[in-house]
């Protein structure tokens, strides 16, 4: 008997690395009319199997017109995102959603857009960049504030040229610090005897991003002085670390944003995605099924001090 | 899961031996669920047709409710091999719950909310469907219980198959459902005309008059969340040992973990789910570390907050049905009566 949780077997068309730790994997169903029937919205997110080690719930990363694929970007931390790193091109995992409600397209049609991501954080991000870009009749200006720990962590490098060639998009920089880091949190295997040195050959790239895009030394929150977004008319999107979203918001308040227009994509453990395992819970709400992305006005007051 | 019956007038006198003869009707169709002494506990198992005497119907709360037997402590969810998921079969027998107390009851109805209110799980739902429920009324209280308060219990509302009510020897039984009267009609139990329906509803009246425990359930949950830092917190935080223990026994608690697990061959395995509890430790806890309940305090206030006032927000209702399994089973002796009692000293 088939089950909610059973996923369906898709297939790994494709890997590119982001930095060290993190790679995209494009992915394609199996079953052809499963990759058909298969839409989502931005923000949203499957459960990815690797079977023999678990499921973990992964933001889909690429833009929500593709019929013929979908992507995951993946930051390896632990057991199922370590086993992913360690595939190759051709592999086959299991898939099971969309999952969740995602950012509200509704309320950001017409609207200026202003995006601040922290670390990984960018990746549920990725898909209404590539939305404006495919639409840019459809919305104002896009302004993406990015954080990362250092250079080496930044995500989507080689896309940030593209991004910006757009009249509309804005992009500004900020990392922590900027000396790479110390080696990834779980070491994996390379996939092959080349990785060090294409890890070597995007940390010099990211580095001249951060340069070409005057990036700032510090947290997220450094970039709001050069940020050009005024509140009016402007619908803001955040994700990343919950300490990076409370700093952020409090200071979005502080320069005129109400809580209304701020949506933010929360994290929790999750063990099913269908709100029945009971682990994603804050309060009342299942963060898988209720969110993971919510209005900071629903949020602000959650018990456990989130906000 | 049948529609919500009206509560049942008609009623039927079953003597020992008719009884006796309406369990082994079941047992032709169903596999025999009920709650029997073993050892000094009473546990809810399967019966084979030769041990159908022994079904308790004034037994104390079984050690584990009713949940066991919709969703086992562990099962498995699939099965895989080289990456292909292999389907389960469906072999699963149709059962009927036989001498279940009202409490459970209720907490079945809320674990319907859970499993197919939002997402829709096949396997319980098919588990429900084929079920057939026979719902004993307690006319005793036992030490823990509070059922009154949640409106759960002494006697059955609704939502039952049969109601059977063990009164001055004989069993009076009451249909809930088309299913258990179609039944009742098939063994040939004719419905009474003597005065059983009013001993019936004096038997109800006194049952309740003897559940003395009781939650003030008025602005419950507007009353817990004005209380969240309220002293009591850290004291039943400083007692509870984060065993787990009250959450496995209670029949609302849903929680579960998964895991998969891979056989010798390295290629093939299956993923199981485990019951789980939200005042363990790992619970919440996300790689690389981060816990946002890491203090004990913050788990216990999770247990009760639930039940007594996130729940009615996700479900409309209370999730606590005063089972009182809970109080029963706490070495550290927390009471969930005691505690929201102190809430409004
Ligand atoms: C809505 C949502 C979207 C996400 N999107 C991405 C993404 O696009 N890219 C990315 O790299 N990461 C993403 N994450 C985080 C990712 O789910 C965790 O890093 C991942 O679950 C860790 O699993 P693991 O098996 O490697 O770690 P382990 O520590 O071995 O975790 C064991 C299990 O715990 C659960 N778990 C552990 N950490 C988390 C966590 N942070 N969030 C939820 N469940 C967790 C999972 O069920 C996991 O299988 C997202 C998390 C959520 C909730
Ligand atoms: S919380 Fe305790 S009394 Fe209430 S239903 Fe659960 S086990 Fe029973
Ligand atoms: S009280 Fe805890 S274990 Fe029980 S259902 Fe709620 S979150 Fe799950
Ligand atoms: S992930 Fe299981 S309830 Fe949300």
């Amino acid at each position: 008997m088939q089950n909610l949780m059973t996923p369906r077997p898709a297939v790994i068309q494709r890997i590119r690395r982001q930095t060290a730790d993190t790679l995209t994997y494009t992915l394609r169903f199996l079953e052809p009319e499963v990759q058909q029937a298969y839409r989502f919205s931005p923000g949203q997110f499957n459960e990815v199997s690797v079977f023999g080690v678990g499921e973990a719930p992964i933001s889909i990363s690429s833009a929500a017109d593709t019929p013929d694929t979908f992507e995951h970007t993946v930051r390896a931390v632990g057991n199922v995102t370590a086993a992913l790193a360690r595939l190759m091109e051709g592999s086959q995992v299991g898939v099971r959603g969309p999952y969740g409600h995602g950012w509200p397209m509704q309320a950001m049609a017409g609207r200026n857009l202003l995006l601040i991501a922290g670390g990984i954080g960018l990746a549920p991000l990725r898909p209404v960049i590539l939305e404006v870009m495919r639409h840019s009749d459809r919305y104002g200006s896009l302004e993406i504030l990015y954080g990362a720990r250092s250079p080496a962590d930044l995500l989507f490098v080689d896309e940030y040229d593209v991004w910006t060639a757009h009249p509309q998009i804005r992009l500004l920089l900020s990392v922590d610090r900027l000396e790479p880091n110390p080696p990834p949190a779980v070491s994996f295997p390379g996939r092959d005897k080349g990785t060090d040195k294409a890890v070597e050959e995007l940390i010099r790239r990211a580095t001249v991003a951060v340069h070409r895009y005057d990036g700032r030394v510090g947290p997220v929150t450094v970039l709001f002085d050069q940020m050009m977004t005024l509140p009016a008319g402007t619908v803001v999107l955040t994700c990343g670390p919950e300490i990076m979203m409370k700093f952020v918001t409090l200071e979005l308040m502080d320069r005129g944003f109400t809580c209304d227009q701020i949506y933010v994509s929360l994290e929790r453990r999750m063990e099913c995605g269908v709100a029945q395992c009971g682990h994603c819970q804050i309060g009342p709400l299942y963060v898988c099924k209720d969110g993971p992305v919510f209005n900071y006005k629903d949020v602000r007051y959650l018990p456990e001090a989130v906000f | 899961m049948s529609p919500p019956a009206q509560i049942a007038t008609a009623v039927r006198v079953a003597d020992e031996a008719s009884w006796g003869q309406l369990l082994r009707a079941l047992a032709q169709t169903y596999d025999i669920w009920a709650p029997v002494a073993e050892k000094n506990r009473v546990i809810l198992r399967c019966l084979s047709p030769d041990e159908l005497d022994q079904v308790k119907l004034d037994a104390p709360p079984t050690l584990l409710p009713a949940k066991k037997v919709y969703r086992a402590p562990e099962e498995t969810l699939l099965r895989f091999r080289k990456g292909e998921v292999e389907p389960l079969g469906n072999g699963q027998h149709p059962w009927a719950l036989v001498g279940i107390h009202p409490c459970d009851l209720r907490a079945i109805q809320l674990l319907d909310r859970v499993y197919t209110g939002f997402f829709a799980d096949e396997r319980y739902s098919h588990r429900r469907q084929q079920n057939f429920l026979v719902v004993a009324n307690c006319l005793q209280p036992f030490p823990h219980c509070f059922c009154t308060s949640f409106q759960s219990g002494p006697f059955a509302r609704k939502e039952y198959d049969l109601a059977v009510t063990p009164l001055f020897g004989r069993h009076l039984v009451q249909a809930g459902s088309a299913a258990g009267e179609a039944f009742l009609r098939v063994l040939g139990l004719p419905e009474t005309t003597g005065s059983e329906l009013a001993e019936l509803v004096a038997a109800q009246a006194q049952a309740e008059q003897a559940v003395t425990r009781k939650v003030n359930t008025d602005n419950l949950p507007r009353l817990l969340n004005m209380n969240v830092d309220h002293p009591v917190w850290d004291q039943i935080a400083d007692r509870c040992l984060s065993c787990g223990a009250c959450t496995a026994v209670c029949p609302t608690c849903y929680c579960f973990s998964v895991q998969d697990r891979l056989n010798l061959d390295l290629q093939s395995g299956e993923r199981r789910m485990a019951w789980t509890s939200c005042l363990i430790m790992e619970f919440s806890r996300v790689a690389l570390g981060h816990n946002p309940r890491h203090e004990r305090v913050a788990r216990v206030k999770q247990r009760l907050y639930h039940k007594f006032s996130y729940f009615n927000d996700q479900y409309g209702q209370f999730g606590c049905v005063g089972c009182g399994r809970c109080v029963d089973t706490c070495v550290a002796g927390i009471d969930p009566v005691e505690v929201l009692a102190q809430l409004r000293r």
